[in-house]
């Protein structure tokens, strides 16, 4: 697509490269932001968007490439530089004093205007705010507003909105994106946003830029493309599924583990994150669950370990378990986006002690531990999933973040458990231990586990799950044996979809 | 592979004291500018101090017997900080160790010694213990800060100590309305010196041996160490029962051994507790030394261990007692010494901050 109207562009990356340790986030990637228009990098979760947009806006120094701003090349010592010029940015957990009233938050930048003139802003871009609310008690898609009035009101010529629909509701979501157009239009504001989206770039966007694993994979305009090329482009090739290698066993009412009836879950942002969600479990079988961050599945399983109480619906255990006697066994492997060892770790505490978080009543004579089969446990893991450490008393945030994932994913799987939670877990890993970790999941399976798996990879759900479900906004597809998916199918569900393309296709 | 992570442990630990050391020369020499500020040489002065606490096997053994009662203090401490616990109240429950210390001995009448001196304690570490774990119980159920509970309950304590000084335990010899005193412990109850050195400090040590035993091969300890380091993991993987029970036990040990290193000061070294009514129950004759304090600043200059406690509470008492030295002997203020632990703290303190501001500062560049 060649640029005729070079004039448009306000700032721009070019050839950004930016690494953290061995990690590539952003591999030689450019792109440019225009007056009057909305751009959108797109991208699964980890694909670099958010690192391009903190290139962009100064928090952090590409390695190499350089940034053009108004045609001139420019350095930004700080992100307090890049504000400045002009250069602001709306992330996705807000820069608003929550125990200050919005008049207060206001006049922190605005310290001359009366109350008048701040209640005049405020209307001025379409809502209608009480100045002495406090800004804990609005709702996430005011908050939004405000950061962006105060931008607007700051004289911004560049607008970066980092994932702005993760946090509103669909009818919020309209507004926001008819608005931003107007006021681009209006106030030839040049806007970047990153989503990973498919839907908010076809209905609201000008311009896309694809970015898988950090490089640039697809830029275009949006009247340009559709739907369904943007989603192979974010997911991979529209190729049918292979065949399950394992032959689908009969599911047997016997087998049951896990029945969830008619789950809903409350998420920390919206009231609902899971909605009516309707499932079972069996032994030897890996169901997925498959769906873009912050569509419920985080909750779900969280739900599933009781680290949520349901508010309504139930979970419950089946025929396998209670014939045995004993109670439901649940390992759990999850990373979230940001921090991975925020739940599962403790990361000042040795690489040994770490194995021992769920294994100590195992591994335990009266009150104390056995250190010993602490040890050989962990050395079997070390070895068996190439643990990069010194020695099991290495604390463990001395270790890189795939081995201290690694470290997490060993543990849980080395368990004696009747059901496994693997959220993520190859996540971030390299393509050998990513295979590793799939063969590990199979094997545990073929010992007569039953597994849920919690993905944003459609490859991972394809290559490992035996069913398959794909989760939207709270909801639960209909969860079906894998050959009767296709990719496309299962890509179009996640972004919401499958109502315009119609792209439920059975084999 | 065992060989190397004898290795690691011991790089790690000789870090640690080589740090430790560090600060406590860095404060060591600031007080000497401080000195030498007021004109007085530096070198007659840390070698009066020197002389006053190691100078001779009888000044040493004092030493070793006041840092004690601060060794237990900073183990109830070192519990607390290990299980995320923020206990800032030692003063106060070590004052009512103490005054508990005291009712107990001399309400029990027991005539054998052991049995009485075994009285005090569990009764002081009970009590303490008890009230410590209020905090406890405050945050887990209602979320309050515990910082503040520990620190409000602390100067309550301290009221309800006065009280107890002032009328049903009064000493009947003590008339003086601004200065009143406790009644005594029975001779019972006095810890026995073996050798020039007090029992306190055998008895310390043996706490720290067996605190040390405790974190490091138990599965309370272990459980303890997880639940202080992060919390969501160890309600994901004990259940938020029992993360909750563990840091009430937490808060409630960490009490009785404040409470302990009370009644070890009343047993050994003064016998009662003297309530000034100048200062109000804060000055309950300087009863507790500000350990409840100076234990946070010990806890972190050990590194959490309860072993490298034993070094670091005698460093500051041998200040303490050192400025006195300094006092008699050379005219100059005490309040040096009380700089240079000051200094101590604010580099302790100030490590952490620093070395994790170096980290990221590298992390983005």
């Amino acid at each position: 697509m060649l640029v005729l109207q070079v004039s448009n562009i306000v700032e721009e990356g070019r050839d950004l490269v930016k690494r953290f340790g061995d990690l590539t986030a952003v591999d030689h990637v450019s792109v440019s932001v225009r007056r009057g228009e909305i751009g959108v990098l797109l991208g699964e979760n980890g694909a670099g968007k958010s690192t391009y947009l903190k290139m962009l806006n100064g928090y952090l120094k590409p390695n190499s490439g350089t940034i053009y701003y108004e045609g001139q090349e420019i350095k930004f010592g700080s992100a307090r530089h890049a504000v400045k010029k002009n250069i602001h940015t709306i992330y996705q957990n807000f820069s608003l004093i929550d125990l200050f009233t919005v008049k207060e938050n206001l006049s922190l930048i605005f310290p001359d205007k009366s109350a008048g003139e701040l209640k005049d802003m405020i209307n001025k871009y379409g809502k209608n705010v009480d100045l002495d609310t406090r800004v804990a008690l609005l709702p996430a898609g005011v908050k939004q507003r405000l950061e962006i009035t105060r931008a607007l009101e700051s004289d911004a010529k560049v607008l970066l909105l980092d994932e702005p629909t993760s946090v509103l509701a669909y009818e919020e979501r309209d507004k926001l994106f008819r608005d931003l157009a107007k006021l681009g239009k209006e106030r030839s504001l040049a806007i970047l946003i990153t989503t990973h989206k498919l839907q908010d770039v076809v209905d609201y966007c000008d311009r896309v830029t694809v970015l898988k694993a950090g490089r640039l994979v697809l830029e275009k305009l949006v009247s340009e493309t559709s739907l369904k090329e943007l989603a192979v482009a974010m997911f991979g090739a529209a190729e049918e599924l292979e065949e399950s290698a394992a032959v689908g066993k009969g599911l047997n009412e016997t087998d049951k583990t896990l029945e969830v009836k008619g789950l809903s879950v409350r998420g920390d942002n919206i009231p609902l994150a899971v909605r009516n969600v309707t499932f079972s479990m069996y032994r030897g079988e890996i169901l997925g669950i498959i769906g873009i961050a912050g569509n419920g599945q985080l909750e779900l399983a969280d739900a599933m370990y009781g680290l949520r109480k349901p508010v309504m619906g139930e979970i419950t255990t089946d025929a396998s378990i209670s014939k045995m006697g004993r109670k439901l066994r649940i390992a759990r492997v999850a990373f979230t986006s940001d921090d991975p060892i925020m739940v599962g770790l403790a990361p000042d505490l040795s690489v040994k002690d770490n194995f021992g978080i769920s294994l100590v009543d195992q591994l335990s004579d009266g009150p104390f531990v056995k250190w010993d089969a602490l040890e050989q446990f962990a050395s079997t893991a070390i070895e068996r999933f190439e643990i990069k450490c010194n020695s099991q008393e290495d604390l463990l945030r001395e270790l890189s973040g795939g081995n201290i994932q690694k470290v997490l994913v060993s543990r849980e799987f080395g368990r004696d458990v009747d059901v496994l939670i693997a959220v993520h877990p190859a996540r971030g890993l390299d393509l050998h231990t990513t295979y590793l970790v799939y063969k590990q999941i199979l094997e545990i399976k073929r010992g007569g586990v039953s597994v849920l798996l919690v993905s944003e990879d459609v490859d991972e759900v394809i290559y490992v799950a035996d069913r398959i479900g794909v989760m939207y906004e709270g909801q639960l597809s209909e969860v079906k044996p894998k050959q009767e998916w296709t990719r496309q199918a299962i890509g179009s569900f996640m972004v919401g979809a499958q109502a315009s393309e119609g792209a439920q296709i059975a084999t | 592979m065992k060989i190397i992570q004898k290795r690691e442990v011991w790089r790690r630990r000789t870090r640690d004291a080589l740090l430790s050391t560090v600060v406590v020369l860095i404060s060591v020499l600031v007080g000497a500018l401080l000195v030498y500020g007021i004109g007085r040489s530096p070198f007659e002065a840390y070698a009066t101090i020197f002389t006053s606490t190691f100078g001779s096997p009888s000044g040493f053994l004092y030493t070793l017997s006041q840092s004690g009662p601060l060794i237990l203090v900073s183990l109830g401490l070192v519990l607390a900080f290990k299980g995320s616990f923020w206990n800032g109240g030692g003063e106060g429950q070590m004052l009512l160790g103490g005054m508990t210390g005291v009712m107990a001995t001399y309400l029990a009448h027991l005539n054998n010694a052991p049995a009485t001196l075994f009285v005090g304690f569990a009764a002081a570490f009970f009590i303490s213990g008890a009230w410590a774990s209020i905090s406890g119980l405050l945050k887990v159920f209602f979320g309050v800060d515990d910082i503040v509970s520990t620190l409000l309950l602390s100067a309550s304590a301290a009221f309800v100590v006065f009280y107890l000084v002032r009328v049903p335990f009064r000493a009947p010899t003590s008339q003086n309305a601004a200065v009143l005193g406790s009644v005594n412990v029975p001779n019972d109850a006095i810890f026995p010196s073996f050798f020039g050195i007090n029992g306190v400090f055998p008895f310390a040590v043996a706490c720290s041996v067996f605190l040390y035993f405790v974190l490091t091969r138990t599965k309370f300890g272990f459980k303890l160490r997880v639940l202080g380091n992060n919390r969501s993991t160890a309600i994901a993987y004990f259940g938020k029962a029992k993360a909750n029970r563990l840091f009430i036990s937490v808060s409630f040990l960490s009490g009785g051994f404040v409470g302990m290193g009370g009644m070890a000061m009343v047993s050994a070294f003064t016998f009662n507790i003297i309530a000034g009514a100048s200062g109000g129950a804060y000055s309950a004759g300087g009863f507790t030394n500000s350990y409840g304090f100076i234990g946070i600043a010990i806890v972190f200059l050990a590194g959490l261990d309860p072993l490298a406690v034993i070094p670091a509470s005698v460093f500051f008492v041998a200040l303490v007692i050192g400025g006195l030295g300094l006092l008699v002997q050379l005219t100059i203020p005490s309040s040096l010494t009380i700089t240079i632990s000051g200094v101590a703290i604010l580099f302790v303190s100030a490590r952490l901050p620093i070395m994790q501001r170096l980290r990221t500062l590298v992390r983005r560049r």
